[in-house]
């Protein structure tokens, strides 16, 4: 025993200098993938002169790796992004790259994204949407709330509200969730958008006073 | 057999020792070690740039060194040179010590004996020694000389970059010049080459002949203003009279057309400032890409020596 841990030091210098040693990360793989977050983070705040240049520079560096299927995930990513925020999706850059080279998974998420939630295989979709699916194809709102508030991550979570609206799967919770969660993390884009849609809401089920708040409030975050 | 050997080596031993001994005594002997040494008193009143072992000089020669300094009650720096006897012939009552501090090379005390006729100079004397200050005296000298150099090399470097700046003020005077021979030769007239327009050009020969039209308009109307003038009365150009009036209005219009000129002129400085500013907006952009391209770099080694690091994948969202 004692010989094991008069070894452990040497161990973790060998741990360390394996560390040092890896192989350098391809520099195509790490521009790519800081430029597709910072696109991210910049199209949700908002920022979309800025978000769409990261956008560019996300497809220029992937597309440095002649890769068709990652290629086709940052066009899925630009969608996704698009249906957190309540806007339609312009498909015709991602069935491009489907043609030349079809991946299962992300043909998958493609019609998640589209709302065909009846042909989507949930082992193939990203883990943290399997209950939402589940409840969505229940087609139970209190359960589809039930399920969209566990998603962890906020962007999947403002996904998968998107898709319930799609769907008309929502209600004034779903709404409340997807504007607290967008408030939270100081994302403008989709908070103006489910503000929106709150107050069609309210206009619909007759509740004045209540969308008159609300409209005043979009006017108070826009100036 | 082995007596034979045995001596041959004993003999070899004490020869051997033997010239080592008298090599040694010979150089011993040589260095002066056995020989008697004057011992002489010099007094400063600096010990500065006095050291102990320093030579004392005659006529280019090591006569002697500096064997003690010490300072006395008075503030005065004694200093006690050894002279061996075979040179104490060089030092005379009359001869001169002093602290030379040449440009190049250690200091060193000079003796100069004028007259190598005049009785020894008795050990108990103190001299007093004076100082030769090459370096500072030259300085003294080169400094001015030193600062003229720098100017011009100043001035040369100034002419230099400026040749050699594409943008300097000497490209840009061959540049404009460059640009006016070849307006001259390219351009029928006087005003084309000071206008580059061709339509204003035009326009302004159109104008010149209006104006000609315009003054023997003037002119004739004028005819007939003298005409008139001699019959009209003291309310056409008195002081209140409508021609004063109108000359007033023509003074004023020369003004306001002064104005216009210098409007112009200003117009022209600003457009030229603007061309200028965008090379600059051009030089600003790439400097900036440049240092962002190298801040990435940075960040990236950095980066890499993160160990254990996961490696970036991207994932649908």
């Amino acid at each position: 025993m004692k010989k094991y841990v008069s070894a452990l030091p040497f161990f973790f210098v060998a741990c360390i200098i394996a560390g040092c040693a890896s192989k350098p990360i391809p520099e195509w793989r790490y521009e790519s993938f800081g430029q597709l977050e910072n696109y991210k983070i910049n199209y949700l705040k908002s920022k979309d002169q800025v978000a769409e240049f990261h956008y560019r520079k996300t497809l220029e560096e992937v597309k440095r790796s002649g890769d068709l299927k990652l290629i086709a995930k940052v066009y899925l990513t630009k969608y996704a992004l698009k249906a957190a925020v309540l806007e339609d999706v312009a498909d015709s850059d991602y069935l491009d790259m489907d043609v030349i080279e079809p991946d299962k998974e992300n043909r998958n998420f493609f019609v998640f994204l589209q709302g065909n939630l009846s042909i989507v295989d949930a082992k193939l979709l990203p883990a943290q949407y399997g209950p939402f699916l589940k409840a969505a194809l229940g087609g139970k709102e209190r359960e589809v709330n039930d399920a969209v508030s566990k998603i962890d991550d906020s962007l999947s979570c403002l996904i998968a509200i998107g898709i319930t609206v799609k769907k008309n799967l929502y209600n004034e919770e779903t709404l409340q969730t997807a504007v607290n969660t967008a408030s939270a993390n100081g994302w403008q884009k989709p908070l103006l958008a489910h503000l929106g849609k709150l107050e069609q809401y309210y206009e619909a089920t007759n509740e004045k006073a209540k969308a008159s708040k609300i409209r005043q409030k979009i006017k108070a975050i826009k100036n | 057999m082995l007596n034979k050997n045995a001596f041959k080596v004993g003999l070899f031993v004490v020869i051997t020792t033997f010239l080592v001994v008298m090599t040694i005594g010979f150089m011993v002997y040589k260095k002066g070690v056995f020989e008697k040494v004057y011992t002489y008193t010099l007094s400063s009143k600096s010990g500065e740039n006095l050291t102990l072992g320093m030579p004392v000089v005659f006529s280019g020669f090591t006569i002697g060194k500096v064997d003690v300094l010490e300072l006395n009650e008075e503030g005065v720096v004694l200093i006690t040179i050894k002279v061996p006897k075979r040179h104490i012939k060089w030092i005379r009552s009359n001869s001169v010590f002093s602290l030379d501090k040449p440009l190049i090379g250690a200091p060193k005390i000079t003796v100069i004996t004028e007259n190598l006729n005049s009785p020894p100079l008795s050990p108990e004397a103190i001299v007093e020694i004076g100082t030769a200050n090459d370096i500072n005296e030259i300085i003294k000298r080169v400094n001015p000389i030193l600062e003229m150099v720098n100017r011009i090399a100043a001035n040369i470097e100034t002419i230099s970059v400026n040749l050699a700046n594409p943008r300097g003020d000497v490209n840009k005077i061959l540049r404009n010049a460059e640009k006016l021979t070849s307006n001259l030769s390219g351009k029928p007239s006087l005003l084309d080459m000071a206008v580059d327009d061709r339509e204003s050009i035009n326009a302004l020969y159109s104008a010149m002949k209006s104006t000609k039209v315009i003054t023997s308009q003037i002119e004739d109307t004028l005819k007939k203003v003298d005409a008139m003038a001699v019959k009209t009365d003291e309310k056409v150009y008195g002081r209140e009279g409508s021609l004063s009036l109108v000359n007033n209005i023509l003074k004023d219009l020369i003004i306001k057309l002064q104005n216009l000129d210098a409007t112009l002129a200003n117009v022209n400085t600003i457009s030229k400032d603007a061309a200028d500013s965008t090379k600059d907006f051009k030089l600003l952009r790439e400097e900036i890409d440049g240092t962002i391209y190298s801040i990435k770099e940075l960040v990236k080694k950095v980066d890499d020596l993160v160990p254990f690091k996961k490696e970036p994948d991207i994932k649908l969202p």
